[in-house]
């Protein structure tokens, strides 16, 4: 059992292309219902619903966002990601408001799938203070 | 040839313990360190001194800091890890415009580090930082 890394690395690749189409029925079809994301704010639901609030979210607040994957760790059945992130916050980001700024930023994501493909555990920092610096939502230190 | 997840695991290890010893007998002479390596890093010297000074500055933040290892693994020449740092904000973190509060900070960060030869020669680090300063109660929107 257990996929092989060409299989990994497609599956990746396809997952982070489902992302940049930022049609969320598409990108949650690539998870398992019992997926637990672990980088989801306390206050979202968990599981695939969390997820798509997520990505709702974020594709309202920045329209032209898109992912970039620069390193990808295979081991086993586990996956960790480096990507970068570009794009413009010309939405409300969680109750600020839009500012029409320009953000580029990294991420680093760690994703277990099961044999079907499909995404069961989550585990993610995504550089939120940078964009909200860049953006001039908050201060530079 | 060293296991590079043990060597990590390791440099991990001494980071905790305090141990710069060990941490630079792991990194390169030439190590870059990328990204996001806690709050001030990007105000540090280059290379392993930076890194160090920035530690310093984090246990003078937090003197009861605490970092544990919560999962690792690896691929050919390169190990990610994810770790979770503790502590109490007791010392203020002035480059952040942060005063002493006494306030407790939990968060994680994930490395990945690019050995050569058993020694660390490059990393990328993503801190949660956004996360760090709402338990600091500092900006993120409030």
């Amino acid at each position: 059992m257990g996929l092989s890394r060409e299989v990994m690395q497609r599956g990746t690749e396809e997952f982070y292309a489902a992302i940049n189409t930022h049609d969320i029925d598409k990108i949650l079809s690539r998870m398992d219902d019992s997926v637990v994301d672990h980088q989801l704010p306390p206050e979202m639901p968990n599981g695939k619903e969390g997820a798509g609030a997520f990505f709702s979210m974020m594709f309202a607040a920045v329209p032209d966002m898109k992912f970039e994957i620069l390193d990808v760790i295979v081991s086993g059945n586990r996956v960790a990601i480096r990507s970068r992130t570009t794009g413009t916050q010309s939405g409300p980001f969680m109750e600020m408001p839009a500012t029409g700024k320009p953000f580029d930023v990294e991420g680093i994501d760690i994703v277990n799938v099961n044999d079907g493909e499909l995404v069961t555990e989550h585990w993610g920092i995504f550089d939120f203070a940078g964009m909200m610096m860049q953006v001039g939502l908050i201060p530079q230190p | 040839m060293a296991d590079n997840v043990e060597t990590v695991r390791r440099l991990e290890d001494g980071w905790a313990s305090g141990d710069y010893d060990a941490v630079r007998g792991i990194l390169h002479p030439d190590f870059h360190p990328k990204g996001n390596h806690g709050p001030g890093a990007e105000m540090m010297p280059p290379g392993i001194d930076g890194l160090i000074e920035g530690h310093k500055m984090s246990l003078g933040a937090f003197p009861d800091r605490k970092q544990e290892t919560l999962d690792c693994f690896g691929e050919g020449d390169r190990v990610m890890i994810r770790s979770r740092m503790t502590g109490t904000n007791k010392g203020g973190l002035p480059w952040f415009g942060i005063e002493a509060n006494d306030r407790p900070v939990d968060v994680e960060y994930i490395t990945i580090y690019r050995l050569e030869n058993d020694k660390v020669v490059e990393s990328w680090a993503q801190m949660d930082i956004a996360l760090m300063m709402q338990q600091l109660g500092a900006g993120g929107g409030d």
